[in-house]
């Protein structure tokens, strides 16, 4: 069924899925266990950056050097930047989160987690077009 | 959460991801995570023992 289903997925999707929900494009190539292990790490990382309180930069964050940069890295994990988006967190009043002490862990592990999604992507394209097994 | 902690979690996350990407046969897979979970994990403890020499 899932080989089936590798065979018709094609490569907008998977790449959507991919993004949206970590892991989701491999589960439609039929790389289950992979797929769990990308949504492990991106949604561990991710939830774990604004549990350290890390906040998210915009492009119009005023005192912030590389604000594109760090919004991208952020928007980069998909699904996991918009329930938080959602649910206001990482957001408010900047001093606060910089005031603590994990403040710049939390950051690394936000934006790392959007950068492993990047990975993912280009792994699931490698996958979907033959390059990788 | 203990910091240390939380060096520990972003090694094991970040080697297993870039095992799965970077290698195909299992046997590869895992020397290579245990590799990077190795480089990743002491280059944090080294960087956090530096850090703490430094007086501001």
């Amino acid at each position: 069924m899932v080989a089936k289903a590798a065979g018709k997925a094609n490569l907008t999707s998977v790449l959507l899925a991919s993004w949206i929900c970590p892991g989701a494009g491999h589960v439609l190539l039929g790389k289950r266990y992979r797929a769990a292990l990308y949504f492990a790490a991106v949604g561990g990382l991710f939830w774990l950056g604004l549990a350290l309180q890390a906040y998210f930069v915009f492009p119009n964050t005023p005192g912030e050097t590389f604000a594109l940069f760090k919004f991208l890295g952020a928007f980069a994990s998909g699904g996991h930047f918009f329930i938080a988006y959602i649910l206001q967190l990482g957001m408010g009043n900047l001093d606060t989160f910089k005031a603590a002490l994990t403040n710049e862990v939390g950051n690394t592990c936000l934006y790392t987690a959007g950068i492993l999604n990047v990975l993912v992507l280009v792994d699931a394209w490698d996958l979907h077009s033959g390059r990788k097994k | 959460m203990g910091l240390l902690l939380v060096g520990f979690l972003f090694s094991l996350l970040v080697s297993g991801v870039f095992a799965f990407v970077e290698r195909g046969d299992s046997r590869e897979r895992l020397r290579y995570f245990i590799k990077a979970f190795g480089c990743f994990f002491l280059s944090i403890l080294l960087a956090g023992w530096l850090m703490r020499q430094l007086p501001f």
